[in-house]
């Protein structure tokens, strides 16, 4: 009961529905996140990213109705291509963002405007009251948000936010390179709807071969498998467009730099720095331990330990080798004497006992 | 300089091979560009199989002492065949249909494949290798050839080395580490295979037909991904591939070549990843049941075995005098129960379902290859396709026994990081399958 009243008292004094934020006027109350530089000038919001997990907030309690509106409208231009965000959304009763209150979609071609459209109605949890959106944007990066807006659910709107996810750039898993994430349509692989398809062509067929007498089964599932076969070769098409965007970031990411400095990109600038600095201070080929800590924040877990033994060859990494390599983790224990430092918390040690 | 060492690094292996087929087959057996895709990669594991030799009598790899005897080889080979060097220039023939819709649609797929092919060279050799297991498994290893050249610290793991000596082959001869230049490698090796996949294809289909599937290969997604990284599972999908497609074609076409060409690529296979062992017992079972029911004779497969063994007895005889660990941790110490593998089993078959299905590795090849069966499944069985799809159904139980009965299991739990690597290995095999099989119209070359 207290709950309810509390829902009456905040539902009156909130500013009530909101569909439309435009930025002619200010902020209007969207707020970012810690060293995200936000301003509003020209009537658009300018946002620059720095690192991970930057966002944007939209004012707290300008209630969305999930049943009328359920199409989010994004006009924004971003100097990085073929990026990916992520609508975040706060139903009543949730505390806190979570991944699962969430849709992804990809971002375009860089510095021009564009509009994304998300359809959430694919989500389960857009339901009722959502108090709260949040959107994620690709690290440091300069965007400009001209409006956000919401629609009632619409074909056209499904359509265009349907064909712009079937675009959405699925970069392969990094860790192991074991999977590609598949395309999807409202969140749901591609090949499932193509399946179904194919089963509805082959049962019109079956049926027309058969009233025909012009054959039956076979003929049914020939038919079928041209069908396949067209569909495969527009995904084909499609995998092309992927291609393009992997080298379009490549590229600028790649083209034109020494292999040291690729190192580097791939690697991080102090630590790949840190383990030359530590091949050529060690000189020949050397027995090592290697300390790093498992999880950074800037890289994947275990990324430090899997990179080190290999940019440290010839130097053969073992346990409890005479030299221990410290990089931003605990000092071994044992005794030792300060071989070289690179830098406080990176430094080779070498074995007294 | 530094382009003609590279160019020296590629053209060794090259010759290698093409010397090598210059023995296996006359001169109008294959045509010339078929010729160029097969040579390369059969140069690279002929070269990484005397590489392996000098790893095992702890010859040091220097440049000279690796290339003498290829180069003994190719001149030997040159001079004797002298007068069938040059091969026809007969591929251009295939090509023979006139102006019009089938020629901008042959040009046109053509072109997309070429597209492909940029994306790969250039996506492999933007970028210094980066990736998990390239880095920590296989050219970490090749790092440690190239510093210490007699190897010491390559023998942590039981993977084969064919990857590792094909690296730092590169590196040996460019005189300097170089962990991106090697990576063109994979490229030329997916090149090769799309090469070697029309004009298998064009034997028995239509021009068309034929460049439509190289299509549809060149851009499963994993694929073409794994062209651009290093990781073995790309290299033994190609020489899996090879030497399925040239037994393919001796059991249709009956070429002494072909048979031999089939047992070397079969030989190499498992000096590239452990797991070519059991694509090669699958190759070796499928053999035996078509010299049975064709040729009412089994002998022949000793022609096939013994080659084969002799490019992987020196990765055997160095597994067991550095006392290499195998995979021990993959089996269990007490035996599973049923329940416990009734449960992995469908636990497995609803991963294959999902992945064969619903990821985007494989685009819709598997849902084609079923259909394409059911569709011709009469002609299947009344031809050799028969034995392409009995080595599939192969493989798949290859890879319900690895999962089924081996702690590999973990792997597929999670993340599964293994599995669609696992099947990589023969995604080649089960489009050439389904490229033999289909047939566009009753027209067709048959």
């Amino acid at each position: 009961m207290i709950l309810k009243l509390l829902v009456i008292f905040i539902l009156f004094i909130s500013p009530g529905f909101a569909n439309d934020w435009g930025f002619d006027g200010g902020n209007v109350g969207w707020q970012a996140s810690a060293g995200v530089v936000l301003k509003q000038s020209d009537g658009v919001l300018n946002i620059k990213t720095t690192g991970e997990s930057s966002y944007v907030v939209s004012p707290q309690y300008e209630y969305i109705d999930t049943d009328n509106y359920s199409v989010v409208e994004i006009r924004m231009k971003l100097n990085r291509a073929y990026q990916e965000s992520r609508l975040f959304f706060l139903p009543f009763g949730f505390e806190n963002f979570d991944r699962g209150l969430s849709l992804s979609f990809a971002t375009a071609g860089m510095n021009k405007f564009r509009r994304y459209f998300i359809d959430m109605k694919n989500h389960p949890y857009w339901q009722g009251s959502v108090r709260h959106l949040l959107l994620t944007l690709p690290s440091n990066c300069e965007v400009e948000i001209d409006y956000i807006k919401l629609h009632p659910p619409g074909f056209w709107y499904s359509l265009r936010s349907a064909w712009q996810e079937f675009l959405f750039f699925r970069m392969p898993n990094l860790g192991t390179c074991f999977i590609i994430s598949p395309i999807t349509i409202n969140f749901k692989p591609v090949n499932q709807y193509i399946y179904l398809m194919a089963i509805a062509l082959f049962l019109v067929s079956i049926s027309y071969f058969l009233i025909s007498q012009k054959g039956g089964f076979q003929k049914a599932l020939f038919v079928t498998v041209v069908f396949i076969f067209a569909i495969w070769f527009v995904l084909s098409l499609r995998s092309l467009y992927d291609d393009y965007r992997v080298l379009h970031n490549d590229f600028s990411r790649f083209y034109g730099k020494s292999l040291d400095e690729k190192h580097i990109a791939e690697t991080g600038r102090d630590y790949y720095q840190f383990l030359k600095w530590t091949r050529e201070k060690l000189g020949g080929r050397k027995e090592i331990t290697l300390h790093v800590p498992g999880i950074v924040r800037w890289a994947p877990t275990d990324f430090l330990k899997m990179k080190g033994p290999y940019y440290l060859v010839p130097n053969a990494t073992r346990e409890d080798a005479k030299y221990h390599i410290v990089y931003d983790d605990k000092r071994p224990e044992g005794k030792f004497k300060l071989f070289a430092e690179f830098r406080p918390g990176a430094y080779i040690l070498e074995r007294t006992e | 300089m530094m382009v003609i060492r590279i160019l020296l690094a590629l053209l060794v292996p090259f010759l290698l091979g093409y010397s090598l087929l210059l023995y296996l087959f006359k001169k109008n057996e294959l045509v010339f560009l078929e010729r160029m895709a097969i040579s390369f990669v059969l140069g690279s594991g002929l070269l990484t199989f005397v590489m392996t030799l000098f790893v095992l009598f702890r010859i040091p790899l220097n440049f000279l002492v690796i290339v003498v005897f290829p180069v003994l080889f190719i001149l030997f080979s040159l001079f004797k065949f002298r007068d069938n060097m040059v091969f026809g220039f007969d591929a251009m023939k295939t090509v023979t249909f006139g102006f019009g819709f089938a020629r901008v649609l042959f040009f046109g797929l053509l072109f997309l494949i070429a597209l492909k092919l940029c994306y790969v060279f250039s996506e492999a050799l933007l970028r210094p290798v980066y990736t998990w297991d390239a880095m920590q498994n296989w050219v970490i290893r090749a790092k440690f050839i190239f510093y210490e050249r007699v190897p010491q610290n390559i023998y942590n793991t039981d993977y084969p080395l064919h990857l590792p000596l094909i690296v730092s082959w590169f590196s040996i001869v460019l005189g300097e580490w170089n962990d991106q230049l090697y990576k063109v490698i994979f490229p030329l090796y997916y090149s090769s295979m799309l090469g070697s996949f029309y004009f298998v294809l064009r034997r028995f289909k239509g021009q068309l037909h034929s460049i439509f599937f190289t299509f549809l290969l060149s851009t499963l997604p994993l694929l073409a991904y794994h062209a651009t990284i290093s990781y073995a599972d790309f290299s033994v999908a190609v020489f899996f591939y090879f030497a399925v497609a040239y037994l393919y074609v001796f059991m249709e076409k009956r070429g002494e070549g072909c048979f031999y060409l089939a047992a070397l690529f079969a030989g190499m296979m498992m000096l590239v990843k452990s797991e070519g062992r059991l694509y090669f017992f699958a190759l070796l079972f499928v053999l035996a049941i078509y010299l049975l029911r064709e040729q009412r004779q089994i002998k022949p497969i000793l022609k096939f075995f013994f080659p084969a063994l002799l490019l992987i007895l020196p990765w055997i005889i160095i597994r067991t005098t550095f006392g290499i660990k195998g995979f021990d941790w993959l089996f269990p110490e007490t035996y599973y129960s049923i329940s416990q593998l009734i449960g992995r089993f469908w636990f497995i078959l609803q991963q294959v379902y999902k992945k064969f299905l619903f990821e985007g590795n494989w685009h819709l090849a598997w849902f084609a290859f079923v259909l394409s069966f059911l569709a011709f499944y009469k002609k299947i069985f009344q031809s050799k396709l028969k034995y392409l799809y009995l080595l599939t159904l192969l493989n798949l139980i290859v890879l319900f026994i690895v999962f089924c009965f081996t702690e590999m299991y973990q792997w597929l739990l999670g993340a599964s990081v293994t599995f669609n690597r696992l099947v990589l290995a023969y995604m080649p095999i089960v489009l050439l399958t389904i490229g033999l099989t289909f047939k566009f119209s009753s027209k067709e070359k048959s």
